[in-house]
């Protein structure tokens, strides 16, 4: 997913993402960041303990904690109530 | 799925496909003024625009032919930027079907969401262009099937080209009303998402108090 996202966006991109286990590579391929903003938003989200990181076989891997869910219901919902609003678009 | 969540994807996908049925619009219309352009520039460069008034009314026709090509081409490139865009999200709604879960339909929202914020400015050049560009065609039209032109101090009168037909003229007024509506619907869909857009600013308080940020 590419585009002007903001922060929160990509918060919500790679919480979601991480519902499974995934490693630093996939996350910055699937979300579109490159290393060093990847780092930022992973160090940050790991220190508010919405992301673990688990190594296995050698390779660290990043999962969703549970407190995660609160912020994802949020956000989903924040955003899907904006079509249920007017005024919407139609022809 | 909920029934809030259903609700937003139906709006959603109606919204999304009716903004690709207005911009696909557009794109004929930037083809037809490209077209236009050509045509007339093609019949000057051939002798076949000597029907004509007068040579100043040949250089006028000429000079709006080239505007009209250079309106099609604006019009053409600006509405293929963000067709494509469009396309692709139109083409995920497509093949995710109706067993779509919720976070899916929020990933489309936020890609959508992205993807207006980076189309917002070209929308707004569309907005503007589109229409010009159909008036610049219906304009062409008229000017090409004018026979005669008098100015006078009282007023002018002309009269049409009894070879051009009533079909024709109409046309031109249909791709000229055309871009109205399309720059009206564009400007519709734009107040939609711009108001989305504040929406989403003023709900990040919320977001940044759920992650803690709400003290920085």
């Amino acid at each position: 997913m590419s585009g002007r996202r903001t922060v929160y966006e990509i918060y919500w991109e790679i919480l979601v993402y991480c519902k499974t286990p995934r490693t630093f590579t996939a996350i910055i391929n699937r979300c579109d960041l490159n290393s060093k903003t990847g780092q930022e938003y992973l160090g940050f989200l790991t220190g508010k303990e919405y992301l673990t990181a688990t190594t296995d076989e050698g390779r660290t891997r990043y999962v969703s904690t549970p407190p995660a869910a609160e912020y994802i219901a949020l956000f989903s919902s924040l955003y899907q109530n904006l079509f249920d609003e007017r005024p919407g678009f139609r022809l | 799925m909920n029934n809030v969540e259903k609700q937003a994807l139906i709006q959603f996908k109606k919204e999304i496909r009716h903004f690709s049925l207005v911009t696909s619009t557009n794109l004929i219309i930037g083809a037809i003024a490209i077209a236009a352009g050509i045509v007339y520039i093609i019949a000057a460069i051939l002798g076949l625009t000597a029907y004509l008034v007068s040579p100043e009314l040949r250089v006028i026709a000429g000079a709006i032919a080239m505007v009209c090509f250079g309106l099609g081409v604006s019009v053409l490139h600006v509405t293929l930027g963000i067709f494509r865009g469009l396309r692709a999200i139109k083409d995920k709604i497509d093949r995710d079907g109706p067993a779509i879960t919720d976070d899916r339909v929020t990933c489309l929202i936020v890609q959508m969401t992205a993807y207006y914020r980076e189309i917002r400015k070209k929308l707004g050049t569309v907005i503007l262009v589109g229409p010009l560009c159909g008036f610049c065609v219906f304009v062409l039209g008229i000017v090409t099937g004018l026979e005669a032109l008098s100015l006078t101090s009282s007023g002018f009168s002309f009269t049409l080209n009894s070879q051009v037909t009533l079909f024709a003229q109409c046309l031109t007024l249909a791709i000229a009303m055309l871009s109205l509506f399309s720059s009206y619907y564009f400007t519709k869909f734009a107040m939609a998402w711009n108001h989305r857009i504040a929406e989403i600013e003023a709900s990040e308080c919320a977001l940044k108090k759920t992650l803690g940020l709400d003290d920085q």
